[in-house]
């Protein structure tokens, strides 16, 4: 009996020392939440964050040697959905959550993130969110541009090309994005507007683009901006140049951005902006991006929202890596694809000298980087 | 204007296959999101293929859904689209693909070829089914979406007409999917068509000669974003 007892000890000591060495691992390997819109509105660009989020993980282990493991949320395209999401992974224990699409969305997210006290990076929304920071949200930061800087890039291009007159069209879906940048392009160019218009989303008017498109071939513009970075955006223009259009056009990226896209097109003069462009090498982490994801998914890598959700995560990693997570994000830089991040009022300084946006121009078959 | 004729040409048939399936086979198709996704993607190989895959997926559909109710029978097509759609993105892989695209002027109008085919095929597709319905050959169709069991009392073979009804359906939407594509396609290229057409079929289907108004609405909500 007394044998059976020790035996029972032991065994015991065993087994109880196995589940720690167990949790020590588990302590030692930081989950990192990640927002992706895998169904509804935004879901093929849910494709690109999901793809660019495990090629982060894979990337923190190889170069910074941090252990982190990507938990991935569907956030559909409402902001009750990405609500829901977020409060879901919250409860898996991890220590921030990126990602999420639109403005709404993140406008949502982040007063959770405030409720639930996890921290929060906005990988690509460029909602109002230093309002939230403002009245004391310490939770949420965003590594994607602000507004201003979208209409920042707009304004530069208009400025490159001198052009005379340009011409504006919105995405309804993407309606608070779209304006927003439309007032910062209006107020910091003195090129002519010809004109604004919105096209609708596809699911309420698919072949709605066509009226855009003979209202913008009336403009007779010099450059067309286009705030749609989604499909939609590729049957623009390809109506646009059967019909006759000579303009140049400026995307907000997106699907616009992808090479294998432009070259299907093989339409010229379409400009685009990215957080990088592929040949640049904005930091160590550019051309290794941009490489392996091809190698990986055996397509070309989004430059946008692919690459600022990537890059959000690996932040994550290196500011836990040093030590409390706000603070270091606070105070510290770190390394990304799109260059070096420093956080000002939660913000990533874009337009600094380490972090600017770059502007790219498809012509006879590859692409001009032209900032 | 040829373009728009075109495109209303092809929501009708789209809404009319979603009526007929409603109304005869008992379910709201939404498969059919994915069936044109797939034509879509076939395109890329050969247009045609788009038959026999299209119709192969609506006799498979038939099967797995005919001891089903309306409801389950819906929730199941939802499903059977989301597995079509998952193999695509499982085989494919890539985010987009883009079609090379074919320009034609009609009479003066600068068109997309592909799409002026999709358009005269909606076209004969919604002239032979009205044809059809005007017949006394329809007597059966018609009992069928009266009343099911009354269909059966008559010794309608409900069954074989159901199978008809989705296998014919299902390759005319596959096949559309090859030619109406926007001529860039990524998995989920089906849902902004099929909504569009729900919501054509839903009006169209509050009055009684829901056919002809399914006509009628398409091309109204077609030319209706050109006045605004």
């Amino acid at each position: 009996m007394r044998r059976v007892l020790i035996f029972v000890i032991i065994f015991t000591f065993l087994i109880s020392g196995c589940v720690q060495q167990k949790e020590d691992k588990e302590d030692k390997e930081i989950k990192i939440g990640v927002l992706v819109p895998k169904t509804g509105e935004f879901s093929s660009a849910g494709i690109v964050m999901e793809n660019a989020a495990k090629l982060a993980e894979k990337h923190a282990k190889e170069i910074f040697g941090v252990n982190i493991r990507v938990v991935i949320a569907d956030c559909g395209d409402k902001p009750e959905t990405a609500k829901t999401a977020f409060v879901s992974l919250a409860q898996q224990g991890v220590v921030a959550v990126v990602g999420a699409y639109s403005s709404p969305q993140a406008l949502v997210v982040a007063d959770t993130a405030n409720e639930l006290k996890v921290v929060y990076i906005a990988s690509v929304a460029s909602a109002d969110l230093e309002s939230k920071i403002r009245e004391g949200n310490r939770y949420v930061f965003r590594n994607a541009y602000n507004t201003s800087y979208w209409g920042v890039l707009a304004a530069e291009f208009l400025r490159i090309t001198n052009a005379k007159s340009y011409y504006l069209i919105g995405y309804d879906p993407l309606r608070t994005f779209n304006t927003a940048m439309f007032i910062l392009i209006k107020n910091s160019t003195k090129a002519e507007l010809k004109g604004e218009d919105w096209f609708k989303s596809p699911s309420v008017a698919p072949e709605d683009y066509k009226r855009a498109v003979e209202k913008a071939l009336i403009s007779d513009a010099e450059v067309i901006i286009l705030g749609d970075p989604g499909a939609t955006s590729v049957s623009f223009v390809r109506e646009y140049a059967m019909k006759g259009g000579k303009a140049t056009i400026y995307s907000v990226g997106g699907t616009l951005a992808l090479m294998s896209v432009l070259r299907g097109l093989g339409i010229d003069n379409i400009a685009f902006q990215a957080a990088a462009i592929e040949g640049e090498e904005k930091t160590k982490l550019t051309k290794r991006y941009f490489e392996n994801y091809r190698e990986i998914f055996k397509e070309d890598a989004n430059n946008y929202a692919g690459l600022l959700t990537y890059d959000a995560i690996l932040i994550v990693a290196q500011a836990k890596m040093k030590g409390n997570l706000i603070e270091e994000l606070e105070k510290g830089s770190f390394f990304g694809a799109a260059g070096i991040y420093t956080f000002e009022n939660h913000q990533a300084q874009w337009g600094s000298e380490k972090l600017r946006g770059s502007i790219g121009i498809f012509r006879s078959g590859k692409v001009e980087i032209l900032t | 204007m040829i373009s728009e004729i075109f495109t209303s040409a092809f929501y009708t048939a789209f809404s009319i296959s979603i009526l007929l399936c409603y109304r005869v086979g008992k379910i709201l198709n939404l498969s059919f999101a994915s069936f044109f996704t797939l034509g879509a993607y076939l395109s890329i190989l050969n247009p045609l293929l788009a038959i026999p895959f299209g119709a192969s997926a609506g006799f498979i559909l038939h099967k797995l859904t005919k001891k089903l109710s309306i409801a389950n029978a819906t929730i199941f097509s939802l499903g059977f689209a989301i597995a079509i759609e998952e193999i695509l993105r499982i085989y494919f892989r890539t985010e987009y693909i883009i079609l090379p695209v074919q320009k034609i002027t009609l009479f003066g109008e600068m068109v997309v070829g592909s799409h002026a085919i999709s358009g005269l095929i909606s076209t004969a597709f919604v002239t032979i089914f009205l044809c059809f319905l005007l017949s006394k050959k329809s007597i059966n169709l018609r009992v069928m979406e009266e009343d099911l069991e009354l269909a059966e009392i008559y010794g309608v073979r409900t069954e074989r007409l159901r199978l008809i009804v989705l296998t014919i359906t299902g390759t005319l939407i596959a096949f559309l999917g090859s030619l109406h594509n926007p001529g860039i396609v990524y998995p989920t290229l089906g849902w902004q068509y099929l909504i569009f057409s729900v919501i054509i079929a839903t009006l169209a289907n509050i009055f009684e000669r829901a056919y002809l108004f399914a006509i009628l609405f398409a091309f109204v909500i077609t030319c209706l974003p050109k006045f605004f």
